[in-house]
C-alpha cells in the first residue's frame, strides 16, 4: 500500500534544478503530491521539500536516485514525528450579507486571517499542518469556495539538529 | 596566458589528456573548428559522416581505452544527431563529453536559426549538463564535466557553449586535473555479507559491465579462484572473466546459456557483481535467483533493490571490494556444486544452415585465426547475440557493444573509435544488414582515415531478431522484417573505397577471414547467413529458466 513520504533535499540553487527534480520523478513513475522550493539562507543552496505516495520499499530508492542529480547535495526523509511542516493556504468563499457572520467565525476558530473582504466574497490566509489545512477547507465547504491555493508542505527536522551540519 | 574560449576548449581537453576528438563542424562551433585547426599538432579531430556517427566513436573510443571519449557538434541538427549516442553511452554508463555549440547568449531563447535547448532534451540521458553563458565558467565547467563523467558510476555529460562565449577572450591559467574521487566501499555492509559468503554450498557470481569500468578483471579473478566460485557473465561483463577459465560458465539471461540460467536459479547466494539485473537477465524479477540470498555489490548505491531485492547492499568500487572479499574470507571448494552445473550442460542447439553459412563457424573460425586476440565491435540483432555466444572474450574492453540501448548503427562509429584507440589491435565489426543500413555513411570515415577495420556483415537480408521475435510470438507474420533489399554490398563498399570479400559457402570462411584479417586496411565481408537461423536458446521476456526454448518451430 503506498504510504507518504516526506523529504527534504538541499539543491544547488540553480537554473533548471527543479525542472532536473521533477523529470526524475516522472521517467522514474514516483508520484509528486506537492513540491516546495526556495532559495535559503545560503544564496548557493536551495530547499526544496517533496511530499510523495509511494510503497515503502521504494521509498530508499526514491532517496537515492535523487542523489544520483549532481545538483542535490543531501536528502533528509522527515520521519516519525520529528519534524515541524507548515503550509499555507488561500482561500476566497462567498459571503454575502447573511452568510459573513458565520464565515468569520470559522476563520476565527482556525485562527485564519482575513487578508481581503470583496463585495460577495472574503479571502482569508491559513498557515498549518496539512491535516488542520484540511479540516479548515472541509469545514469552509458549508459555504462556497470560489477558489483556493495551497502552497504544499514545507518542512524542517526539529530539534537542534541542521540538513547543513555536514556541509561544507 | 590570453585565450579565446574556442583555445580554453582545446587547452583543458589537452589537461585532461585528451589527443583525440570526434566531430562535425558547423555555424556555431566554428570558433571551436578554427582553433582545432591551430592545435592540429596536439589534437587529432577525426570527422565522421553524420554526427550520430562521431558520438559512437567517442563512446567506442571510451569503451576501448577506458578514457573519456569527446564529441564536438554544432548547434541545433548536429546536437539532436548526437542524441541517440549520448543514450547509448548513458545507458552503458561510458564516460563521454560531449560538446555542442549554440547561438550566441543574446539570441537564446528566440527560436534563433539552429536553436535548440540540447540541456533540456538530454536532461534523461546525460549524468550531467551544462550550458556555458559566461567565459568565466568556461574552463570550471568543462573540468567538472570530465570529473562528473569519470566518478562513481561513470557516464556522460554534456556541455553547451554559446558561440560568444567561443570567441570571448580570457586570461587561461591550466590547471592539473582534479583527482577523481575514491568512492568508499561500505566496510560494514561487506563485513555483513562474510558469514553468508562462508557458509554457501553453492555459490554463483552474476557479473556485469561494472567489472570493466572498476578495472576489477583481477581481482575477480583472484576471489573467483580463492572461493571457488562458478561465473556468469551478462553481455556487458563479457571480457570481465576469461571466458577460457574453468570456473567461467557463461552468458546469462535471455540468450544465455542454460547452465548459467540454471545455476542462477539454483544457487543458495547469489554474488552480483557491477551488473543490475536488467529485464535481458533477470525476465521475471521476483523468480531471479528464487532459492539465493544476494549480494549485490555495486557502486551506485541506486541500484540496490531496483530490479531485484538483495539481503546484502555492499555500495564500493568492485576493485575494491573484491580485494577486500578476497583477503578477509577462507579458501573454499565447490567441488559438487560445479560438478552439478557441468552436468547442466546443454550445447547451443545446432542449426541447419544448408546453402548458407553458419555464424558458429564463422565466429569461432576468426577467434581461431586471431588466437583471441582482436576487438570484437558489434551492431544490435542476432549478430550480436552470435557474437556474444561463441566467441571466448579473455579480456576486459575486448567487446564493445550497445548492452543497454541496443543501439542498431552503432557499430560502425564505435569500431571507429576502438580502432583510434587502439591501433595496434585487430578490431573487427560484426554487424547485420539491418543496422549496417543505417549508419554506413561511416565507410567514408573508415576509408578517409585508412582505418583497417574488418567489418563482418552477416547479411540475412532480414531484421533477423525482429524477425525471429516474429516466428515465435507472432505466428509468422513477418511485417516488415523481410524487407527484400536489393543493396549490393560489395559494390557499396567499392563505391566508398573500400576493399571486400564475401563468404558465401562454409569453405569459403577460413580463406576469405585470413585475406581480410591479412589485409591490413579496410575491408567488407559479405557473409550469407540463412534468413531463418535463429538465436537459441531463448527465454521469452518476463519468463525464467524453465521456459527456455531450444528449437525454433521454423
Ligand atoms: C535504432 C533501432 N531501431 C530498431 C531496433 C529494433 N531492432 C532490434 S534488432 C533489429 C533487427 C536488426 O537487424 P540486423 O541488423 O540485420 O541484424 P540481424 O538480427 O538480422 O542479425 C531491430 C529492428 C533497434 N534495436 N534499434
Ligand atoms: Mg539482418
Amino acid at each position: 500500500m503506498a504510504e507518504k513520504l516526506l523529504l527534504s533535499a538541499l539543491v544547488n540553487n540553480h537554473a533548471g534544478v527543479l525542472l532536473r527534480v521533477a523529470g526524475l520523478f516522472s521517467r522514474r513513475g514516483f508520484n509528486i503530491s506537492s513540491l516546495t522550493v526556495c532559495e535559503t539562507e545560503n544564496p548557493k543552496f536551495s530547499r526544496m521539500t517533496i511530499v510523495s505516495e509511494a510503497e515503502p520499499n521504494t521509498f530508499r530508492q526514491i532517496e537515492q536516485q535523487l542523489l544520483k542529480l549532481e545538483d542535490v547535495i543531501k536528502v533528509i526523509r522527515l520521519k516519525d514525528e520529528k519534524y515541524v511542516s507548515s503550509e499555507l493556504l488561500l482561500v476566497k468563499v462567498r459571503a454575502e450579507n447573511k452568510d459573513r457572520p458565520a464565515v468569520l467565525q470559522t476563520i476565527s476558530k482556525y485562527g485564519a486571517r482575513v487578508k481581503d473582504i470583496g463585495h460577495l466574497t472574503i479571502t482569508s490566509e491559513l498557515t498549518g499542518i496539512p491535516s488542520i489545512i484540511d479540516e479548515f477547507v472541509k469545514e469552509l465547504e458549508a459555504h462556497t469556495i470560489i477558489e483556493l491555493t495551497r502552497s504544499g508542505v514545507t518542512a524542517l527536522e526539529s530539534g537542534d539538529i541542521s540538513i547543513n551540519d555536514d556541509i561544507d | 596566458m590570453e585565450k579565446t574560449g574556442a583555445q580554453v576548449i582545446l587547452e583543458v581537453l589537452l589537461e585532461q589528456g585528451v589527443n583525440r576528438v570526434f566531430g562535425y563542424p558547423g555555424g556555431t562551433v566554428l570558433n571551436i573548428y578554427d582553433a582545432l585547426y591551430e592545435y592540429s599538432d596536439r589534437i587529432t579531430h577525426y570527422l565522421s559522416a553524420h554526427e550520430q556517427g562521431a558520438a559512437h566513436a567517442a563512446d567506442g573510443y571510451a569503451r576501448a581505452s577506458g578514457k573519456t571519449g569527446v564529441v564536438i557538434a554544432t548547434s541545433g541538427p548536429g546536437a539532436t544527431n548526437i542524441v541517440t549516442g549520448i543514450a547509448t553511452a548513458y545507458m552503458d554508463s561510458i564516460p563521454v563529453v560531449a560538446i555542442t555549440g549554440n547561438v550566441a547568449t543574446s539570441l537564446l531563447g528566440r527560436d534563433t536559426f539552429q536553436e535548440i535547448d540540447i540541456t533540456g532534451v538530454t536532461m534523461p540521458i546525460t549524468k550531467h549538463n551544462f550550458i556555458v553563458k559566461d567565459i568565466n565558467d568556461l574552463a570550471p565547467t568543462l573540468r567538472e564535466a570530465f570529473r562528473i563523467a569519470n566518478t562513481g558510476r561513470k557516464g556522460p555529460v554534456l556541455v553547451d557553449v554559446t558561440k560568444d562565449v567561443t570567441a570571448a577572450k580570457i586570461d587561461f591559467t591550466p590547471k592539473i586535473p582534479a583527482e577523481i574521487p575514491e568512492i568508499k566501499t561500505n566496510d560494514y555492509a561487506l563485513e555483513s555479507a562474510i558469514p553468508a559468503i562462508k557458509d554457501s554450498k553453492s555459490p554463483m557470481l552474476y557479473i556485469g559491465g561494472g567489472v570493466i569500468s572498476s578495472d576489477a578483471s583481477q581481482e575477480l579473478i583472484k576471489f573467483a579462484e580463492k572461493l571457488d566460485i562458478p561465473v556468469a557473465s551478462s553481455m556487458m561483463g563479457l571480457g570481465g572473466f576469461p571466458a577460457t577459465h574453468p570456473l567461467y560458465v557463461g552468458l546469462i539471461g535471455m540468450h544465455g546459456v542454460y547452465e548459467a540460467n540454471r545455476a542462477a536459479h539454483d544457487c543458495d547466494l547469489l554474488i552480483v557483481a557491477g551488473a543490475r539485473f536488467s529485464d535481458r537477465v533477470a525476465g521475471d524479477r521476483l523468480k531471479f535467483a528464487p532459492h539465493a540470498k544476494v549480494v549485490h555489490i555495486d557502486i551506485d548505491p541506486a541500484e540496490m533493490d531496483k530490479n531485484v531485492v538483495s539481503q546484502y547492499h555492499i555500495r564500493g568500487d568492485l576493485k575494491n571490494v573484491l580485494q577486500k572479499l578476497t583477503d578477509k574470507l577462507p579458501k573454499a571448494e565447490h567441488k559438487e556444486w560445479i560438478e552439478t552445473i557441468n552436468s547442466w550442460k546443454r550445447p547451443i542447439p545446432e542449426q541447419d544452415s544448408t546453402g548458407y553459412v553458419s555464424p558458429k563457424a564463422i565466429i569461432e573460425t576468426l577467434d581461431r585465426l586471431t588466437n583471441g586476440d582482436c576487438i570484437i565491435a558489434t551492431d544490435v540483432g542476432q549478430h550480436q547475440l552470435w557474437a556474444a555466444q561463441y566467441f571466448k572474450y579473455t579480456f576486459p574492453r575486448q567487446l564493445i557493444t550497445s548492452g543497454g540501448l541496443g543501439t542498431m548503427g552503432f557499430g560502425l562509429g564505435a569500431s571507429i573509435g576502438a580502432k583510434v584507440a587502439c591501433p595496434d589491435k585487430k578490431v573487427v565489426l560484426i554487424t547485420g544488414d539491418g543496422s549496417f543500413h543505417m549508419n554506413l555513411n561511416e565507410l567514408t570515415t573508415l576509408a578517409s582515415y585508412n582505418l583497417p577495420v574488418v567489418v563482418l556483415l552477416f547479411d540475412n537480408r532480414v531484421l533477423g531478431m525482429v524477425r525471429q521475435w516474429q516466428t515465435v510470438f507472432y505466428g509468422k507474420r513477418y511485417s516488415q522484417t523481410d524487407p527484400h533489399r536489393k543493396t549490393d554490398f560489395p559494390k557499396l563498399a567499392d563505391a566508398f573505397g573500400i576493399n571486400s570479400l564475401s563468404i558465401k559457402k562454409p569453405e569459403d570462411i577460413e580463406p576469405t577471414l585470413k585475406k581480410a584479417l591479412e589485409m591490413n586496411a579496410p575491408v567488407l565481408v559479405d557473409c550469407s547467413i540463412a534468413p531463418d537461423e535463429s538465436v537459441l536458446p531463448m527465454i521469452p521476456p518476463g519468463g525464467s529458466v524453465k521456459d527456455t526454448i531450444d528449437k525454433m518451430n521454423i
